[in-house]
């Protein structure tokens, strides 16, 4: 049984959630989004985690998927987290069509700043 | 100095103007032909405004970023189809997924991208890829030959391409070719 830590100040239980204490890692939640994405969008080719020591606790996913257009434009949407949802943590989308990621292995389109190089991203699913 | 922030509170409040203005159409009893096109032009505005708030207020882009997109709305839509889970405290599918597909059809009218194809466009005068006819979003019909019409207290816009649908009513299905929007 896990003892929750009490507050030393005024004697009484600290409010801290087991949800805080269970509280799933970033890779399993991008692993759980990724594959929620990939039933969503059956054409989705790879989804990749852009990992980040600056900003821990965010979920970064890069997808690519035949279902997306190639606009040659880098577009991530954020998500604020929504621990009572299932995602605890902020989460970006980056969507690639299947042309605008060979763009960016090429280096002819740049991920985010702060992302990294295309090399260093964690294919997921 | 002006920041991203301010950028994206000023694409958000112009945003909103746009929509604010859609709205003056529908309440106006405005829908005529010419007006279902504007107000066509206006929805596609304020839904990429919208998407550019969003973008450039989680720092994703700068404000030239935000000036040059044409694809922030459908983007946006497509990442929020798969984030189908996070949009639930705001309607979730069953009120979005009608939204989506006319956000989607909207932008591929907007002139910078239907170009390219030849089709309907919303805001200036087309001529087809072939360049042997010519169209002008307040006489477009769809592409089933009907012409834009009221239909009782709903209208029919037909400017958009196939395929696209609005509807304030969730439970609609007939999302094959037209936009009804209930007054």
């Amino acid at each position: 049984m896990t003892t929750l830590p009490r507050r030393e100040k005024d004697g009484e239980p600290v409010v801290v959630s087991a949800i805080l204490l269970s509280m799933k890692s970033v890779f399993d939640v991008a692993e759980d989004l990724a594959r929620a994405h990939k039933n969503e969008d059956p054409e989705t080719q790879a989804v990749y985690l852009a990992e980040s020591a600056d900003t821990p606790a965010e979920v970064r996913l890069v997808e690519i998927s035949g279902s997306l257009g190639n606009s040659g434009e880098v577009l991530p949407f954020r998500f604020a987290p929504r621990a009572d949802l299932g995602v605890p943590y902020a989460s970006v989308v980056l969507l690639l069509g299947l042309d605008d990621w060979e763009r960016v292995k090429r280096g002819e389109l740049s991920l985010p700043a702060g992302w990294g190089q295309p090399q260093d991203l964690k294919k997921i699913a | 100095m002006v920041t991203e922030r301010d950028w994206a509170e000023g694409f958000l409040a112009q945003a909103r103007a746009d929509l604010e203005a859609a709205h003056v159409l529908t309440t106006q009893n405005s829908i005529t032909a010419s007006g279902a096109s504007v107000f066509a032009m206006l929805l596609q505005m304020a839904f990429e405004k919208f998407a550019k708030a969003a973008l450039l207020r989680s720092g994703a882009i700068a404000y030239g970023g935000a000036r040059s997109s044409h694809k922030g709305a459908s983007t946006m839509v497509a990442a929020m189809r798969r984030q189908k889970n996070l949009i639930a405290p705001i309607g979730g599918p069953h009120l979005w997924t009608a939204a989506f597909e006319v956000i989607e059809a909207l932008e591929r009218a907007q002139p910078s991208l239907a170009k390219a194809h030849g089709g309907p466009q919303l805001e200036y005068p087309w001529a087809s890829v072939a360049g042997s006819s010519f169209g002008q979003p307040k006489t477009s019909r769809s592409q089933t030959g009907s012409p834009i019409r009221t239909v009782g207290s709903c209208f029919t816009c037909s400017t958009l391409p196939k395929g696209s649908i609005a509807s304030s009513t969730p439970s609609s299905r007939d999302c094959s070719a037209r936009c009804h929007v209930t007054r």
